[in-house]
């Protein structure tokens, strides 16, 4: 069983890729992938609006293999009222933050604090790069600022930090992070790297389609891990993290 | 399947789990690939290319890996150091780095190093970069110019030359050259344009010049594996 808990219908060149979605659960054999719908930067509320009907017309068509992410930019005035009908009314089972804001953002607070409510998990875009780094683009650091403000919220640190030496070592002490291995990133060490730092409990499985597929299951199945880690990476701690019914 | 873009050894920023001769054998069994064109990693970064050459030859003892020399084209050894290869080491292959060791392809020092492949027929790998550019630590490695290659390309059409490590990108815009230059092929390990790169790669007409290469140690096999095959 695989799920790829990170994914993207349409990303920042608004081309809408319904069709590679299935086509991926398809080709992989993939059993249930979550997508989350980012639109520009720094999105006016249209552009979210826009973006998250998107994939929220997709999973419903396809509930048993999609599922999807509300994308939010917290610092918009509407972002509770898109929270509440996100989750309550549209069926999104956890929430994006892209690069509208840095993640530790104070302004993010209070929509953090509705996330912890509704035991739904965030899942953070988070890049560290050497260069053509973003604006308001979170890193490691961030997340774990985050993560220690809110210990009772469900985190998810996307790309393993970009560069996982500079992701998992911010994040290694925050229990209440998990990472996703998804990115166009695979370099041979990476993995097992993050095995060894924070464990294999809190590493899920992601791919970033369509910025990359392949290469990110070629990483798990090639990790010094056993087939049963294998398959927490797979599916078994996804199953955990978005299970509202688990809470820290 | 043969593995044209692959190395045995260390790296200097960061920890390589796996990373003899061995290993890599394991990883190619494991994922059906015959053999190789196989070059160290320490020669990149050592004063005399040839001293790393030599250490890599004592671990090859497979018949169907071809020891690929590392030449620097700017130290004084380095044209000796073909032919000396080819005599000593039984070396099939020279590949250069330019976004390290920072020379002109264009210039006089690679004009002798070509004229030295051509007498010994020997092919030019040709590494674009080392590490994705997004992780580099503690230098920037030189971006290789694509302007710049194009004229070498132009300039040594009767090479059999593989450039590694190549973008999608560079791909697209070296699309002439590759589907002109008989004997100009590129390898697979550095495609990162999404997910189906041969449906892209046909479309440009060069697929037929594509060939596997890893880039191993420093990419995870498995996954240069699964895009490569993936149809």
């Amino acid at each position: 069983m695989i799920i790829d808990i990170h994914a993207h219908s349409w990303v920042y060149d608004n081309v809408n890729r319904d069709d590679l979605i299935l086509k991926v659960i398809e080709k992989f054999g993939i059993d249930k992938i979550y997508i989350s719908n980012v639109y520009a930067p720094s999105p006016t509320e249209e552009e979210v609006g826009l973006a998250n009907k998107a994939a929220e017309t997709l999973a419903k068509s396809h509930p048993e293999h999609i599922g999807a992410f509300l994308y939010l930019s917290p610092e918009h005035q509407n972002a509770l009222d898109v929270l509440k009908r996100g989750i309550e009314d549209q069926g999104f089972e956890g929430v994006k933050f892209w690069l509208s804001t840095f993640c530790d953002d104070m302004v993010v607070n209070k929509s953090v604090e509705r996330i912890i409510d509704y035991g739904v998990p965030l899942l953070i875009h988070s890049f560290h790069k050497s260069t053509g780094q973003m604006d308001n683009e979170s890193i490691g650091v961030n997340v774990a600022n985050l993560a220690k403000r809110y210990p009772e919220l469900k985190i998810i640190m996307a790309h393993l930090g970009g560069n996982c030496y500079n992701g998992i070592p911010a994040i290694r002490d925050c229990k209440n992070v998990w990472v996703d291995i998804s990115s166009s990133i695979y370099r041979a060490d990476d993995l097992n790297y993050t095995v060894e730092n924070i464990g294999v409990d809190r590493v899920l499985f992601g791919t970033d389609c369509p910025i990359a597929y392949s290469s990110c299951i070629g990483q798990v199945l090639e990790a010094d891990l056993t087939n049963e880690e294998k398959d927490r990476i797979f599916y078994k701690n996804a199953l955990k993290v978005l299970d509202r019914s688990f809470r820290l | 399947m043969i593995d044209y873009n692959c190395y045995v050894g260390g790296w200097p920023f960061r920890k390589i789990r796996y990373k003899s001769f061995e290993d890599l054998k394991r990883l190619h069994a494991d994922n059906n690939i015959e053999g190789g064109f196989v070059s160290s990693t320490y020669s990149i970064f050592y004063n005399d290319p040839y001293e790393g050459d030599m250490d890599l030859r004592k671990e090859i003892t497979d018949d169907n890996y071809n020891l690929v020399l590392t030449v620097n084209p700017l130290l004084p050894g380095a044209v000796p150091s073909v032919k000396r290869g080819i005599d000593e080491l039984n070396a099939k292959g020279v590949k250069v780095f330019p976004w390290f060791h920072d020379f002109d392809l264009n210039g006089r020092e690679m004009k002798t190093l070509t004229d030295e492949l051509r007498e010994t027929n020997l092919p030019l790998f040709i590494v674009l970069r080392g590490d994705d550019e997004r992780l580099q630590y503690m230098f920037s490695a030189k971006e290789v110019q694509i302007d710049a290659l194009k004229k070498f390309l132009e300039g040594n059409k009767d090479l059999e030359i593989y450039l590694c490590n190549i973008r999608m990108n560079e791909v697209e815009q070296l699309k002439d050259q590759i589907t002109s230059i008989s004997r100009l092929y590129f390898d697979f390990s550095g495609l990162k344009s999404g997910l189906f790169q041969n449906e892209q790669l046909i479309e440009m007409g060069v697929a037929g010049k594509a060939r596997y290469g890893s880039m191993w140690p420093l990419n995870c096999m498995k996954s240069t594996v699964l895009s490569y095959n993936l149809k």
